[in-house]
């Protein structure tokens, strides 16, 4: 059986930022469908756009939105998230499954094998590190919030805490709140009862759809379980780009 | 208990702890069947447990975008649903397209009932395991969460996972897309959009994959993903989100205690015990149509009865895994041929297989039998569908002249199968004589029924590259010109005199429907015919090594090329080898960069 050098859970930002440079032996197993899914299906535009990134490729990666026309002012068309990282992940021959979710990892004579859930059934894979930059352990999260796509004719989006303009005319999110115990259903229905009452200048957004995961934050971004084996929570940086710059840097917590 | 998993490709059953925790019945998905299953279980008095690998209810329905109807039976628990979701939509401020219901407030509706029914919803679980009390018992399941790994017993077990992946892991029977190259129904990769000023949901085709092939999953959806890729967005023609669901038309179907095909459908067998309804036409997606059955063929294409409205029983043996206790399925993975799950996928009835199945476990736990046991009439009354029993039957025409008449006249499908269920040819051969179009219809009845005597005008058609085209209910792209339908039909009635004809037709390449019925129709005669494979292996290998001009499909409802040269050459080489005729197609394959899919199907082909 191939040992790889490493083996990353979730295409994530940061995930997709380690895999990078990484070459042939580095292989990204993904639970869901959608590469930078933390983001995308979170419906988190992410912030602070035009923070300082470290590495070259993260610029390009930021500079790639910019000349698409998806990242204006600091304003980022979300939906482009998921197009450009397949994109990117298909052009520099990143090793990825989708449809497979880690179920466990455990340290056998100086390797990890790792156990995933997949349509085929159980498959094992061996490898030298493991890095997870999905996982959420519930006691761990500082901070919890359900977002739902809206949209309008016009352009006049409260300048409110939870309110959050896109790239585009029309385009926007909003972020609920939420107490880290709060369920899907909970959430989906607090979201449905307070957008029945919104306030009147809201009254020409609509909910497009709500999103697919939880926006959590964590305490902490990195916490080490072994030597060669590391959690790094992407969906705790600021935007995607800061997630893919710190993921290519190699940096373990913001 | 015994842990059943399928690991690396092998089953692997060891002996574990029965769980603590235990329900009268678990659903394993809680998408289009899963959740209505759960509902109807939980409203029943079982204590019912669902398993949801995405964070919300519905699947296709809520949350892949398909939040409308394409034909269907309005019946049953899930109209009730969306008759709240209709008065939930009033003054919401959720955006609700014209003829569509909301999927976000059917995601509400079905989690708020099925928690009120006291229903136990877990989200983000992902099934891995199956839990047995014996070799064919199955009496839980083992699923994972982020907090890690859990278990629960179980009465019963509805597999709704659309795959049969609970049949699969306990190592129960499937089958999986078509006889020729093992392909399945095409997907979508569904997203809502902002278009001309109004919402959108896009529902293109994307092209073939197996959603159970980790490998094809990820290849097609990144590329497909990446087609979304835009050289400058713009706020006028722009996405406003992508589904998280991969909307798959056709993954395992279980080998069922009853086995449903669409000959028999079409043919008038009595189905007993149907315990739910289909009504849709035979919806392939698929226009490579040559690479289908003969049933598939002689229905949608030489009938031309692709539009025509079915209306099918679903068996309760259709639900019941063979061989396997304690489990049934609700959803796309029913008991039935590749040619009928392309009409037995709709949502209407997907819904309420899943009402069915909880209807048909509730039932065994309570009367404590195997639900192969519980009398077919209590389900029954529980389910209490009216009985389209000999619906199909009405659109055959009974009497002669009305054949003759349909024959004449340019939409001609109904008068031809008619023709063909009625069995005799002696009415139809003068109409051979006559000019015009009826000819034609008159052949193509008498190549259903293996009269020999329609070879002349089905030579003349397919040599001229007749491009009649007749009239359907729909005039659906899946309509084929009279010279490829006769191009099939020369094959299907193995006909040696035409290999010239045929062989002119693959190498011409006129279009992608005449390439694929003319090597259909030479493969056949090759088969058929010894002594005429190496001048046929000649033609199909000098087709499969030209590049040009190329060869491709459009996908239905997008404008996405889906290349067929690859696939012809891989089973074109597949039939040289069995022929045991030499060729270079091996090596032309070997430098080819192929795709996840075509791999998967050269695999199969045994390379």
């Amino acid at each position: 059986m191939k040992v790889y050098e490493k083996i990353i859970f979730g295409a994530t930002c940061y995930g997709i930022g380690a895999a990078w440079n990484a070459g042939p032996d580095t292989l990204i197993l993904e639970p869901g469908i959608h590469p930078g899914g933390e983001f995308a299906d979170a419906f988190d535009p992410g912030s602070a756009w035009n923070g300082p990134l470290q590495t070259g490729e993260a610029r390009w990666f930021r500079a790639c939105l910019e000349k698409r026309n998806a990242l204006r002012n600091g304003a980022f068309h979300l939906p482009a998230l998921i197009p450009l990282l397949s994109s990117m992940i298909l052009e520099n021959g990143i090793g990825i499954r989708l449809g497979q979710t880690v179920t466990s990892a455990i340290p056998e004579n100086g390797v990890l094998r790792i156990r995933t859930a997949a349509p085929e059934g159980e498959l094992e894979y061996l490898a030298f590190s493991y890095l997870d930059t999905l996982s959420v352990e519930h006691a761990a999260i500082r901070k919890k919030s359900f977002h739902a796509a809206i949209s309008s004719d016009t352009d006049a989006l409260p300048q409110a805490e939870g309110f959050q303009r896109g790239a585009f005319p029309g385009e926007g999110y909003f972020k609920m709140p939420l107490e880290t115990s709060c369920t899907y259903p909970d959430a989906r229905l607090r979201l449905e009862n307070f957008w029945r009452t919104r306030p009147a200048e809201l009254a020409a957004w609509t909910v497009t759809g709500s999103a697919m995961r939880f926006a959590v934050k964590l305490e902490k971004t990195a916490r080490r379980i072994a030597p060669n084996h590391l959690c790094v929570f992407s969906g705790n940086y600021e935007n995607p780009a800061a997630a893919f710059d710190a993921g290519v840097a190699g940096k373990e917590a913001s | 208990m015994i842990r059943s998993v399928i690991s690396g490709g092998k089953l692997v059953r060891t002996v574990c702890d029965d769980p603590r925790e235990e329900f009268d019945i678990i659903v394993a998905g809680g998408g289009t069947a899963g959740a209505i299953a759960a509902l109807a279980a939980a409203s029943r008095g079982m204590r019912t447990l669902v398993l949801e690998k995405s964070c919300a209810c519905g699947g296709i329905g809520t949350g892949g975008l398909v939040s409308n109807y394409y034909y269907g039976i309005r019946h049953g628990t899930h109209t009730e649903i969306d008759e709240s979701v209709r008065e939930r939509e009033r003054n919401s401020g959720y955006l609700v397209r014209p003829n569509c219901f909301s999927p976000e407030l059917k995601k509400i509706e079905l989690e708020q009932r099925i928690l009120r029914a006291g229903g136990v919803i877990r989200f983000e679980a992902v099934a891995d395991a199956v839990l047995m009390r014996d070799d064919s018992a199955v009496g839980g399941l083992s699923w994972h969460e982020a907090d890690g790994p859990h278990s629960a017993r179980c009465r019963y077990v509805i597999d709704a996972t659309a795959d049969a992946q609970i049949v699969f892991l306990a190592g129960g029977a499937f089958r999986f897309g078509r006889d020729s190259d093992g392909l399945a129904q095409t997907y979508t990769l569904n997203y809502s959009r902002l278009r001309n000023g109004g919402r959108q949901i896009n529902y293109g085709d994307g092209g073939y994959v197996n959603p159970s092939d980790s490998g094809e999953v990820t290849d097609e959806i990144l590329h497909q993903s990446a087609l979304l890729l835009k050289e400058r967005f713009t706020p006028e023609d722009r996405i406003d989100f992508l589904s998280d669901h991969f909307c798959v038309r056709e993954g395992r179907r279980i080998v069922g205690e009853a086995n449903l095909t669409l000959h028999d459908v079409i043919h008038g067998v009595k189905i007993p015990e149907a315990v739910a309804w289909e009504r849709s036409n035979c919806d392939t997606h698929n226009l490579d149509l040559g690479f289908e059955d003969d049933t598939m063929m002689l229905w949608c294409v030489a009938a031309m009865q692709w539009g025509r409205v079915l209306h099918i029983p679903v068996p309760r043996g259709a639900l019941i895994p063979k061989g396997l206790h304690g489990i049934l399925v609700a959803g796309r993975m029913l008991a039935v041929d590749h040619d009928l799950s392309q009409a037995v996928r709709m949502k209407d009835c997907m819904q309420f297989t899943g009402e069915a199945a909880a209807v048909m476990a509730s039932l065994a736990v309570r009367m404590r039998r195997d639900v192969r046991d519980v009398p077919y009439e209590r389900i029954a009354a529980e389910l209490a569908w009216q009985d389209f029993s000999g619906e199909n039957e009405k659109i055959l025409l009974k009497h002669q002249h009305e054949i003759v008449e349909g024959l004449r006249s340019p939409s001609p499908g109904r008068a031809i199968w008619s023709a063909y269920r009625r069995g005799e040819s002696g009415y139809l051969e003068p109409l051979l004589r006559e000019s015009g179009a009826v000819r034609a219809h008159a052949a193509f009845a008498l190549a259903l029924l293996r009269h020999p005597d329609c070879l002349g005008v089905l030579r003349e058609l397919a040599e001229r590259r007749d491009a009649t085209l007749a009239e359907t209910p729909r005039n659906e792209p899946h309509r084929q010109e009279y010279g490829a339908i006769a191009a099939y039909l020369l094959g299907f009635l193995h006909d040696k005199t035409s290999v010239g004809i045929l062989s002119g037709i693959l190498r011409e390449r006129r279009s992608a429907t005449y390439a694929v019925n003319a090597w259909n129709a030479l493969t056949r005669i090759g088969e058929d015919a010894p002594e005429l494979r190496p001048v046929i292996g000649e033609v199909l290998e000098a087709s499969a090594l030209a590049d040009s001009p190329p060869l491709f499909i459009r996908c239905f409802g997008s404008d996405r090329p889906l290349g067929i040269l690859n696939r012809m050459r891989i089973l074109t080489a597949a039939k040289l080898d069995r022929w045991g005729i030499p060729h270079g197609i091996h090596a032309v394959l070997d430098r080819t960069e192929l795709t996840a899919v075509e791999k998967g199907i050269r695999k199969r082909c045994g390379r």
